[in-house]
């Protein structure tokens, strides 16, 4: 007896797409799935435009600034007398009475672009991140009463009780309702809600997108991004490592700081600069993120090599390592990855980012004992 | 609702488990089957080419999931693990080309474990000859091989099936019709 292999090979198709749960029109988690995989979608054209646009200004000799994506207030260092919500004051200051309650969710977007979200004491932390900038989601459901005037939302990184970093997000004071949000800036996909839950919108820019993400309850949200710069306040540049513990208030027109949610934890990750025992003939001039070696050796015709290291934007950073020794073209294939500023003609194929005789994929993984890690793969240009 | 999002929408809801079915033939693993083709879900539309019918839209895809793996698709998953699918279980006696009266399920799963054994150039090749019913040249323009190269592949990876599975009706070449037990085959829908 012989095996039909075509008929085997559908047989085996058929069973192991039967047994997945993907593109189940009667699963409730497939909404979800497509909610995901069109935010993906609209992250990443969003980025493409936005290197797009850097291109066509570098063309037309104008100099691109691409500002941090939240504005920095200039906020003056070490003042033990500050006002609640400053630079230097005490959490204890915010204002916490009845009419000062501040509804928000804070997420984190982990290793593989998955954003969850919850409130303060959910148990749900904001990660830790290597890059100077966290990669957060947010809701802001309730605004305090007192805070009629508020016009922005204000983030505060502190440390025993003191603030030592804020980063502000204007805010508008006329709330949207879930329904609308997923109408009319989610284009309408699966409204699975008849709640009418307000939802107040940070200011929309061309690098701010709503998104649907689950809480880790399951419970699912409207959400926008927003990238958290891990700076100190006091002008001495980046936090140093630790554990920092998150707050959001509102703020008025004339600095008023109303109402207090939070904390959550973030975490700043240190950074382990000891050198890479690599093995002979691993090429030196490959950009490796930091970390602990775990594994090096030749893989096919190229390299392969694991380094254990924290961090959500692990994958982030190692390529963007990659990026300054990176092979530029004026003519960066369609099919190819864009980066960001200033990185947008720097070659990026599915074989990796090129440098000099090596293309170079890197992308965040786990070690089989769970540690977070970046796997490189160097596979020979010709 | 923009229309890349309703293709999507229906492209998950139509085709999404048999887009899983095809990658898991290459993957060998239901859960990087899925993340393959979610990433290649977000390549496709990301470029603007899922805004068509479909039919159109899951060509691209198809396209995607097949560059992606052979590529070297490790999104997500430790390289390292990946070498327990060569130290595949010995099949049941039960299993492989003496199958017995329920030939179905003990077909597929010595099928699984003889894929399991491929390397994936060779692994794709087959998936594309013998499931997407390409011919080798349309093979070697889908893996930008020679066709010579794919050939050696497919004698490569039919030697190395035939090992676990025995005589493999069909996996030859030459027009199916030269094997005397290959029956007339109306594909599915897929």
């Amino acid at each position: 007896m012989s095996t039909r292999l075509d008929l085997a090979l559908q047989e085996v198709a058929e069973a192991a797409g039967a047994s997945s749960g993907f593109g189940d029109p009667e699963t409730p988690g497939t909404a979800t799935t497509v909610h995901r995989l069109a935010a993906r979608v609209r992250r990443r054209r969003a980025a493409r435009g936005a290197a797009t646009t850097a291109v066509a200004a570098s063309a037309a000799g104008a100099v691109a600034l691409v500002g941090p994506q939240l504005t920095r207030e200039a906020t003056p260092a070490g003042d033990p007398d500050a006002d609640p919500g400053e630079c230097r004051s005490a959490v204890a200051d915010l204002p916490s009475g009845p009419r000062d309650v501040l509804g928000v969710e804070l997420g984190q977007r982990d290793a593989d672009d998955v954003a969850v979200i919850d409130p303060a004491g959910a148990g749900q932390d904001l990660g830790t991140w290597l890059s100077g900038s966290a990669d957060l989601v947010v809701n802001v459901s309730q605004i305090p009463d007192a805070g009629v005037g508020a016009t922005r939302l204000r983030f505060l990184l502190t440390q025993d009780g003191v603030v030592l970093g804020t980063a502000h997000e204007p805010i508008a004071v006329t709330p949207l309702t879930t329904d609308e949000v997923l109408s009319t800036r989610l284009e309408g996909i699966g409204a699975w809600t008849t709640d009418h839950l307000p939802v107040y919108p940070l200011e929309e820019t061309d690098r701010r997108w709503w998104e649907v993400v689950e809480t880790s309850g399951g419970a699912l949200r409207v959400a926008q991004t927003v990238e958290l710069g891990l700076t100190a306040c006091d002008g001495s540049g980046a936090l140093p490592p630790g554990t920092y513990q998150v707050y959001a208030t509102t703020v008025d027109a004339v600095g008023t700081a109303r109402g207090a949610a939070g904390p959550w934890d973030v975490e700043v990750a240190a950074d382990d600069a000891t050198p890479h025992a690599l093995p002979d003939g691993f090429p030196q001039d490959v950009p490796l993120i930091d970390g602990r070696l775990v594994a090096a050796h030749r893989h096919g015709d190229g390299w392969a090599a694991e380094i254990v290291t924290p961090g959500n934007d692990r994958g982030t950073v190692a390529v963007s390592l990659l990026a300054p020794v990176a092979l530029r073209s004026d003519h960066v294939p369609a099919d190819a990855m864009v980066l960001g500023p200033p990185y947008q003609d720097v070659v990026v194929t599915r074989a990796g980012v090129e440098l000099p005789g090596w293309a170079v994929r890197a992308v965040a993984s786990r070690t089989p004992a769970g540690e977070p890690s970046v796997v490189y793969i160097l596979t020979a240009r010709p | 609702m923009s229309t890349w999002q309703d293709a999507l929408d229906e492209l998950v809801r139509t085709r999404g488990r048999a887009l899983v079915g095809y990658a898991y033939l290459l993957t060998g693993d239901p859960r990087e089957a899925e993340d393959l083709v979610q990433d290649a879900l977000v390549r496709t539309f990301t470029r603007g080419r899922g805004t068509r019918e479909v039919a159109s839209a899951e060509a691209y895809v198809r396209r995607a999931i097949l560059t992606t793996y052979v590529d070297g698709f490790r999104r997500r998953r430790h390289w390292a693990t990946i070498r327990h699918l060569a130290a595949v279980p010995e099949p049941t006696p039960s299993d492989g080309p003496d199958a017995g009266p329920e030939p179905v399920i003990t077909t597929r799963l010595a099928v699984q474990q003889a894929l399991a054994l491929l390397p994936p150039r060779e692994r794709a090749c087959i998936v594309l000859r013998h499931f997407e019913d390409m011919t080798v040249a349309q093979v070697a323009d889908a893996l930008s091989l020679s066709v010579g190269t794919v050939k050696r592949y497919l004698s490569d990876a039919t030697r190395t099936l035939e090992s676990r599975l025995g005589d493999l009706a069909g996996a030859d070449d030459a027009p199916a019709h030269h094997t005397d037990e290959v029956l007339v085959t109306v594909r599915r829908s897929r």
